[in-house]
Parts: C-alpha cells; structure tokens; sequence
C-alpha cells in the first residue's frame, strides 16, 4: 500500500509518470496519511486508468489504421522503424497537425496504395476494433463507478472521529434522560 | 536475447521426459504454476493478510473511531483493493523484448523448425508445421501493437469483476456502524 512519505518503489509505483500524477492527487486531499492515504491513493488510481483508457482509447485505432496502411504496402510490413513512422504521422493527421514534406508522401503514398482516404481509413480502422473500444468505454464507467464508491469511503473515514463524537454525545444525552426520568419519577413518588 | 528455436525444441523435448518436481519445495512452487493473481483466494478470505502495514493501518482506523472488527475489516478490503490494483499494473507492462518470438513469416519459421531440430526430438512433419505456426502466430502478435494493446484491454475486463467487488467491499466496510 501507499503512503505519501513511504521510499520510491519499483514497478508502477517507481515509475515518474504515476509518482507525479499520485502526488498530485495526494496534493488535492492534503496529503493525508494511514487509512485515508491509502484510500485517496486508491482513487488516484482510478484517475491514472481513466487517462491511461482514454489514451488507450484513440491509440488503437491510430494503430489499426497503420495496420490496414502497413498491411497493404510490401515495404513497411516487416519494418517497425516505418512502422512508426506511419503510425506517428497518422496520429498527427488525425489530430490535426500538419505533417513534414517526407511523412505526408509516405502517407499519400500508401493511402494509394490501399485504395483509402482519412476517413475511409478511420472508419474502416474503427470498426475492426470497435468491440475494443467498446470494452475501454466500459473499463472508463468502472473507474468512474470506482472514483464515487472510493470518495464516500473516503467521507465515511474522514467524518468518522466526528460522527463517532456526535453518537457519544448521543449517547450521553440518552443516558441523562433516563436518569432525568428516573429522578423525576422519583421525586413524584416522593410527592405523592 | 531472442529464444533460439533450437533451444526452444529442445527445452520442450527434455520437458516432456520429465516425471514433475521431486523436493517438497519443487512441489510447493509448481503448486501455484497456474495460479494467475491470486485475487479469488482474497475475496474467499478478506482478512487473511496480516503484517506490520495492516496492524498500522488497523490502529490509525481505530483511532478515527471504527471498532476493532471494524477497522480490521475495512483494512483487509483495502488491501483486496490494492492487490486488484498490483494486478491491473502487472496486466498492463509490455512484453520484455527478451521474451518477445522474432517476426518471421510462417514459411521461414517452419523451415528454422526443421533446419534447427535435434534429432532426440523426434518431429514428424506435421510437428514441424505446428510448431512453425505457433511460432509464427506468436511472433506476429510479439511485433503487432495492435494485438498487444487488445491483450492487455483483455486482461482487465477479465479484471473487472474483481475490481468491482474490491471497490464494493471497501465502500460497505468504511461505513461507520451505528
């Protein structure tokens, strides 16, 4: 389990990319320590897969588009330097950017090849992998199912001293009518 | 450094001789060989992990006002949640290049099969050919993002159910019971 003040680990939790996202979260809620860090640090996991999906989510298809374009042209097929290449200029096309004199020829060059433009590429790429896509979507619903359980635990645990006070008192309170009761009850006999 | 098939054929030939593990620690630890993540003997048993974190925690929830059973439970739950968590990770690192099968095409993997087999083995053809694709399949998804990101999306589906259960227990055990 995590603690913010606990030594660098190997594996994920080693890794600079999580650390700053943990901390960051761990920033938002003070950084608390014990139960309430290891639950906060739960739910900034949820957060970090959320992002992870969401990436995941524009990253395969970017890749299924290279390997429609890939597939269908001998020469990058069995080349993973082009390979990315492709891939890279692909994504830059797909989000907009302008691409360099040599990435834009090789794209036009195997969009002719296999018969396709951007949009027919996508859609095509798309639809290979759409039962993929679809699980992602569900694995987003379930960090964000995830993220609502774990902050009202992480209310539960952090009003739990108060609302453990507030059931004392309560129970104090209960206690002091019974004996208020009891003295009144007292005092009547004695009346009468 | 890549598998040679030599090494490969060879390995699984001396495997098939062999009678199982001898010493009681060979048997202990080919026990769990198909155990994956371990998660379905956690859910079994929420408060089966005891050590120093878990009696720390175990006091910092006492002393935020759970009961003892109260603060043991919401702990153990906890540390289902992480060992869910550990899992996800583990599902999602990439293959080792070490352990990645080099992308041949199916007709150069079958004839590395048969050029390369040691005659202890004893292939027949349609061995060969087996063998060759296997190899060939696996080399292909070695070298294909595409079906390395879908055996990973996979894997935590499969992960899901447990993810939810974790979450689920964690979320009734922080209650405060009046």
């Amino acid at each position: 389990m995590t603690d913010s003040k606990s030594p660098p680990q190997s594996g994920y939790e080693g890794s600079p990319d999580y650390q700053q996202h943990l901390s960051k979260v761990m920033a938002d809620y003070d950084h608390p320590t014990g139960l309430i860090g290891e639950l906060v640090a739960q739910l900034a996991d949820a957060f970090w897969w959320i992002n992870v999906y969401r990436r995941d989510k524009e990253q395969i298809v970017i890749a299924q588009m290279t390997k429609i374009l890939t597939d269908a042209s001998v020469y990058v097929s069995r080349d993973e330097a082009r390979w990315l290449e492709t891939a890279e200029a692909l994504s830059a096309l797909v989000a907009g950017r302008g691409l360099e004199n040599d990435a834009a020829n090789l794209i036009e060059d195997l969009m002719v090849q296999g018969q396709h433009n951007l949009a027919s590429l996508r859609s095509e790429a798309v639809s290979r992998v759409l039962t993929k896509i679809d699980t992602l979507d569900r694995l987003i619903d379930r960090q964000f199912k995830n993220i609502k359980l774990l902050m009202q635990a992480i209310e539960s645990a952090r009003f739990a001293p108060e609302l453990h006070k507030k059931l004392q008192l309560e129970v104090e309170q209960l206690e002091l009518q019974i004996q208020k009761a009891h003295e009144d009850q007292r005092l009547e006999v004695d009346r009468q | 450094m890549k598998i040679s098939v030599s090494k490969l054929i060879a390995n699984r030939s001396n495997a098939l001789k062999s009678t199982g593990p001898r010493s009681e620690v060979g048997k202990r630890r080919s026990a769990v060989n198909s155990k994956k993540h371990g998660l379905n003997s956690l859910l079994m048993s929420a408060d089966s992990e005891v050590g120093e974190e878990f009696s720390l925690l175990v006091s910092d929830a006492i002393r935020l006002g759970y009961s003892e059973q109260d603060a043991r439970a919401v702990v153990a739950t906890l540390q289902l949640g992480r060992a869910v968590i550990d899992a996800k990770h583990h599902a999602y690192q990439d293959k080792p290049e070490s352990e990645k099968v080099e992308a041949l095409t199916r007709p150069e993997w079958i004839r590395s099969v048969r050029d390369t087999q040691i005659p202890e083995s004893q292939m027949r053809e349609s061995d060969i050919r087996w063998v060759g694709n296997v190899m060939f399949k696996q080399g292909q998804q070695d070298h294909d993002p595409v079906s390395q990101l879908v055996v990973k999306i996979e894997e935590h589906r499969k992960l899901m159910r447990y993810e939810q259960r974790a979450v689920n227990q964690i979320r009734k055990a922080a209650r405060i019971k009046k």
